[in-house]
């Protein structure tokens, strides 16, 4: 069901760029590649289901955040509606590496302009012959 | 870690991974709280582990950096407007105490706690597990002694004895 090649590569910076998002913390890995996201506020969600390289929506702010995107290897969490990372969690997302990027946007308007950018459409090649 | 049996069964591995003979778990539910109690006579922790406890990329494994068991238990704890305490003494043990406000609408779910006890149980039978649960008129204990001696000549490993565990306590807490 899960197709990870159905995802266009961006590095954090080029999403970032392309989004508007604002560069929290983690800057030595604006480089890491995307591929592909996930959407959730419950950690043992995120811890479960997240898969590697995937760009981590949500509005949690605190430090067990950093904790999961390191366990699973995601290559960077975008904060939506505005939430400003605790200053632990910043600490520990410039030790690991993995950015943190900030929007205003809440969630679904994020993830929807996300997933417009990310998505390659299989059918879209062909869907007018 | 999204109910109350998850953190039940990871919090406790703790205990076992600190070479634990005697693990007491107990677990009050009354109108507002819940409280989560677990005491091992394990090899306990040191002043800096103890403050370190709660922080995610503290852990005494070695295989990986991160121990997030406790850190995930304490944030659940928090989101309800409870706490998690930890004491701990090197060499004689470790009590964590988690409370949380069953009335906040962040409360997790209780989850499978008869299936947790049980698989505890019968994984670690050299371990010595006292178990205790309240809630409204409930006031049920066990122990894995007076199991095992019930149970008698079927061993705690075999896997009807852990069904029939399971249903014990099921039928007793609920």
């Amino acid at each position: 069901l899960q197709d990870n090649n159905s995802y266009r590569l961006l590095t954090v910076k080029e999403l970032s760029d392309k989004l508007g998002l604002k560069i929290q913390s983690g800057n030595l890995g604006l480089n890491n590649v995307i591929e592909g996201g996930y959407a959730t506020d419950l950690l043992s969600d995120a811890l479960g289901y997240s898969r590697p390289k995937q760009v981590w929506i949500t509005i949690q702010q605190h430090k067990n955040v950093m904790a999961i995107a390191v366990l699973k290897n995601l290559s960077a969490v975008i904060l939506a509606k505005g939430m400003i990372p605790d200053q632990d969690t910043i600490i520990q997302s410039n030790i690991e590496n993995i950015p943190i990027l900030g929007s205003d946007l809440e969630s679904f308007e994020l993830i929807g302009k996300l997933y417009g950018l990310l998505k390659i459409d299989s059918n879209s090649s062909c869907s007018n012959r | 870690m999204k109910n109350i049996a998850d953190h039940l069964s990871d919090i406790v591995q703790n205990s076992i991974e600190a070479e634990a003979t005697h693990i007491n778990i107990s677990l009050i539910f009354d109108e507002n709280y819940f409280i989560l109690t677990i005491q091992d006579n394990g090899k306990g922790m040191d002043q800096d582990a103890l403050q370190r406890a709660k922080d995610p990329f503290f852990t005494t494994r070695t295989t990986r950096k991160i121990g997030i068991g406790l850190a995930l238990l304490n944030y659940n704890c928090e989101r309800t407007g409870g706490s998690l305490q930890i004491a701990s003494i090197v060499d004689v043990g470790t009590q964590i105490e988690a409370v949380m406000n069953c009335r906040s609408i962040d409360m997790i779910p209780k989850g499978d706690i008869s299936a947790a006890i049980s698989m505890l149980i019968c994984n670690n039978t050299t371990t010595v597990f006292h178990f205790a649960y309240q809630e409204k008129n409930i006031d049920f204990k066990i122990s894995s002694i007076e199991i095992s001696k019930a149970l008698y000549p079927i061993t705690l490993v075999n896997c009807d004895a852990r069904k029939g565990i399971k249903e014990l306590i099921e039928t007793n807490i609920n």
